[in-house]
């Protein structure tokens, strides 16, 4: 393809440009919404002299939100490429095989069982969401793990397996959430199709760590997931240790995937759907797959937001759905031409 | 490639700087405000166990869902309370309300910013994390009083508006009426029974007897609760009931609230059609813009006063 | 240089042995080729070697160490495997694929250090390949894509090269490329060279030793002129074979054959 090559070429180039195109899109996203608010009032803002309302506004409302979109794209982003590579597929995505109903279902628990007459800390959610997310998401993993070893664990298994245990978890959820009263279905129903309504300071504070820890290590596994697309034997013949590589692997992915399970609620088709863009813009090699899928997980779940705060303003549409409803066309259109 | 990392890195740091920078000083400027106010703010704890810091005249309040009390206390709200936007408010209200800018039941947070509350009043159970957010627009209460407690809700907010005397002056009247009521109705239909029917998407609920207008007919108006009704087991405000135990019920008095309009398939129904108090025109109907589903001192003495001019009517 | 041995290695079940108690000397510096008619075990015997798979009786040892004890990336530094018919990744440069071989020295990140790019350089030349480093691989042909792969296994810079069919599915003039690259290299180079092959006069013509298989046990393993006998290829090939000197190479070759009567 002309444009992958070109892309490939001017791989930094085109790097910095989606990176432009993030901030200039997060721009408007501070500008855009049900109140209004112009360039300069946010110039006036961050020189602190804005009103007491632009101030709440800006910096409570829509730049924790903005930043969340980011962390949380880019980290479904990355965690998609991971379960791609490892599974050798390139439809495989986190929320297919199980990980993001895990980490919802290990939120959901969490939360119901905390008694909601005790309020707890802000921070003691900030840092135990993500990590109750991580288990469940991990529990995801080893069910697939213990049902589909048979001396190791093949990319299909894996993914059959998983599929099943996709099922299972959203049935558990469901019937969790019929226990529940309607305000509680109805908050459990919104979080789970992914909101980011909720997403303020801690929940950017609870994101970024795990972020700038696990992206950076998905870099450093770039070489291995190269090596890991030229079929299981291969890459033992380059000295790979397969199904260790493949755990660490799966653990960063159900990591990466889990924490943005905690914040954001569970989101589909980002997992899926920014790794197989990024491969069509700029290939296959992992030192450059995982930046892009990083970078346009983030854009699309920036411009989701930027959709779901506005199209009913100021009602908002779960951001989760308006991801489905950019995807969709993207499949239908991959089907389409896949008969060339 | 790491320059870029660094310097997207440096450029989200930024900005989060930039955000602790204004917090702090949003928190320098409400230091100034406390002391530059010669009384005491006045301190309570809601629900959720924040100790709220009352504003001494609260200007603009946001109380949604809790208009009633509102009005009952002569207070206007800055906004209030409707399914999204507009699709349905409280109509009963809208005397006291009309030209009171409506925002949704779900409280987005923008469009409470919108308003700029100087005083949020909260009912609902709400997250800690969502609870933080509205604080920073405004102090914050949740109500420690139960839903269907009207009269501890009216005495709750009477608190926190600093109108304690209002609310009791409110209540004893209620209570004088209610009395005045009461005795009124005896001499007529002494003995007599009645129950409230509510008809929504081709379904009927009869109201709980210490409920809502239930309580209103029964504890405060005195009419007798039919049969039917007392051996209901449930606890909802309005319990499910099907229409062949409907047609069983004896009662003398049907309050029929209607959802469904007067094209509603149920009227055509011949069980309906059969049931006595319909036969005999003791049904007396009501639109869902009256007060009947609703709570507070407004609601329960409109409902009063619908009761009394239904039955009086009918005996003349 | 790595010794590669197998001592009385049994690969498979009760009945479905598929190598049965074999003991061989792979000869170092030395071109060998398994030849066997299909299913004799030549693949698993490859694969085994290379640990790709494990065998369930006796042991393949690499300068006398258990090779299933060893860690696969130390393993990776002295054996290279090319399996048949690896997937090809698209869209990434001849280069760059060729790079992949030094995965088993690269640490970190893996930035490439010069005495990478050294060996990526080597084997690119090797399989004449320079010139197309920068071309994307998916727009090279059969013979140049198989090139690659032989020069990735180079990079990897291992004594030892181990190939499972790399002419199958090439054609004839792409065959004899790729087997004069793998002549050059035990030649110049004196790099130990396995390769399963298809073709019995290929075989013949490049093999110092040949390795016969059917049924999972060694017939006869010896000099092409020692294995490429009627007598020898009856028995594991179910054939009646015209052999004769080839008059440029001088090695025994298959001229015609026949169906045993």
């Amino acid at each position: 393809m002309n444009l992958r090559m070109v892309l490939t070429k001017n791989y930094k180039s085109f790097l910095f440009f989606l990176l432009l195109l993030i901030v200039i899109i997060s721009l408007f996203s501070l500008v855009t919404g049900y109140l209004s608010i112009s360039l300069s009032d946010i110039w006036s803002t961050i020189t602190g002299e804005g009103t007491k309302r632009n101030q709440l506004l800006l910096i409570e409302f829509r730049l924790p939100r903005l930043l969340v979109a980011i962390l949380a794209g880019a980290s479904l982003g990355v965690a998609g490429t991971l379960f791609q590579g490892v599974t050798q597929n390139e439809l495989a995505d986190p929320g297919i095989i199980g990980i993001n109903s895990g980490a919802g279902l290990a939120v959901v628990l969490f939360l119901t069982v905390r008694s909601s007459q005790v309020s707890s800390s802000t921070l003691i959610n900030a840092i135990s969401l993500p990590v109750a997310a991580f288990i469940g998401g991990l529990m995801a993993a080893v069910c697939i793990y213990m049902i589909a070893w048979k001396k190791g664990i093949t990319p299909i298994r894996m993914l059959l397996v998983g599929i099943g245990i996709n099922a299972g978890f959203g049935a558990l959820l469901t019937m969790l959430q019929l226990r529940m009263n309607e305000r509680d279905f109805n908050q459990v129903a919104i979080w789970l199709s992914g909101s980011i309504w909720n997403a303020h300071w801690p929940a950017v504070f609870s994101l970024l760590p795990w972020t700038l820890l696990l992206i950076p290590i998905s870099m450093y596994k770039a070489r291995t997931l190269n090596i890991l697309q030229l079929g299981d034997q291969m890459a033992v013949g380059l000295g790979v240790s397969l199904e260790l590589e493949r755990a660490k692997l799966v653990t960063i992915g159900v990591a990466l995937a889990g924490v943005s399970v905690s914040v954001a609620g569970g989101i589909s088709f980002l997992g899926l759907g920014a790794p197989h863009i990024a491969r069509k813009l700029i290939g296959n090699k992992h030192e450059r797959l995982l930046p892009v899928a990083a970078c346009i997980g983030a854009l699309i779940l920036l411009i989701s937001d930027i959709l779901a705060r506005n199209l009913l303003a100021p009602a908002e549409v779960p951001v989760g759905i308006i991801v489905s409803i950019l995807g969709a066309p993207y499949f239908l259109y991959l089907l389409v031409n896949s008969e060339n | 490639m790491k320059k870029i990392w660094s310097s997207s890195i440096l450029l989200m740091l930024g900005l989060m700087l930039a955000g602790c920078g204004n917090e702090q000083s949003n928190s320098g400027e409400t230091a100034e405000k406390k002391t530059s106010n010669n009384t005491e703010p006045e301190i309570m704890t809601d629900n959720l166990g924040n100790e709220v810091e009352i504003p001494d005249n609260p200007e603009k309040v946001l109380a949604s869902y809790l208009e009633d009390y509102l009005v009952a206390l002569d207070v206007t709200p800055v906004a209030q309370w409707s399914i999204y936007d507009g699709e349905s408010i409280q109509e009963y209200l809208q005397a006291d309300l009309e030209g009171i800018p409506l925002i949704p039941h779900d409280l987005p947070y923008e469009s409470v910013l919108e308003y700029e509350p100087d005083l949020i009043v909260i009912r609902d159970p709400i997250e800690q994390d969502m609870y933080d957010q509205y604080a920073q627009i405004a102090p914050t209460y949740v109500l420690n009083s139960s839903p269907t407690e009207w009269r501890a809700t009216l005495e709750e907010i009477g608190e926190v508006l600093g109108k304690e005397e209002k609310a009791q002056s409110v209540l004893e009247s209620y209570k004088e009426k209610a009395k005045e009521k009461a005795e009124e109705l005896a001499e007529v239909v002494k003995g007599e029974s009645a129950a409230a029917i509510w008809m929504v998407n081709n379904s009927l609920f009869v109201v709980h007897p210490e409920r809502s207008s239930g309580a209103v007919l029964y504890e405060d108006l005195g009419l007798e609760i039919p049969e039917v009704v007392s051996e209901l087991s449930s606890d909802a405000d309005w319990a499910a009931i099907s229409l062949e135990e409907l047609a069983k019920m004896n009662v003398d008095h049907l309050f029929f609230i209607n959802s469904d309009g007067p094209n509603a398939e149920m009227l055509e129904d011949r069980l309906w059609q059969n049931i006595p108090a319909v036969q005999n025109e003791q049904v007396y109907e009501f639109g869902p813009e009256t007060s009947w589903l609703y709570y507070g001192p407004i609601a329960s003495e409109q409902v009063m006063d619908n009761v009394v001019e239904s039955i009086t009517n009918r005996v003349q | 240089m790595t010794k590669i041995e197998t001592h009385t290695m049994s690969i498979g079940y009760g009945k479905r042995k598929v190598l049965k108690n074999l003991s061989l000397k792979i000869p170092e510096s030395k071109i060998t080729c398994i030849i066997g008619p299909n299913g004799c075990g030549k693949s698993t015997l490859l694969k085994t070697i290379a640990r790709l798979l494990k065998p369930t009786h006796g042991s393949v040892t690499l300068d006398g160490k258990s090779i299933h004890k060893e860690s696969t990336k130390e393993i990776a530094q002295q054996i290279a495997i090319l399996t048949q018919a690896p997937q090809m990744p698209e869209d990434i440069t001849v280069k760059e694929l060729v790079s992949y071989g030094r995965a088993p020295y690269q640490k970190g990140f893996g930035q490439l250090q010069a005495k990478d790019w050294e060996k990526i350089h080597w084997a690119l030349d090797q399989s004449q390949l320079l010139s197309q480093a920068d071309r994307s691989v998916s727009a090279l042909s059969g013979g140049q894509k198989q090139r690659v792969w032989i020069a990735m296994a180079l990079a990897q810079d291992t004594d030892c090269l181990l190939l499972d069919e790399p002419t199958t599915y090439l054609d004839m003039a792409h065959q004899l490329e790729v087997l004069q690259v793998l002549e050059t290299l035990n030649k110049k180079y004196k790099r130990t060279i396995v390769m399963v092959l298809h073709d019995l006069n290929h075989a013949s013509r490049f093999a110092d030793h040949l390795i016969a298989i059917r049924e999972g046990k060694v017939m006869k393993s010896g000099t092409p002129e020692e294995v490429m006998q009627p007598d020898i290829l009856r028995t594991v090939f179910d054939i009646e074979a015209n052999i004769v000197k080839d008059p440029y190479t001088g090695k025994p070759t298959l001229l015609s054959y026949q169906l045993i009567e």
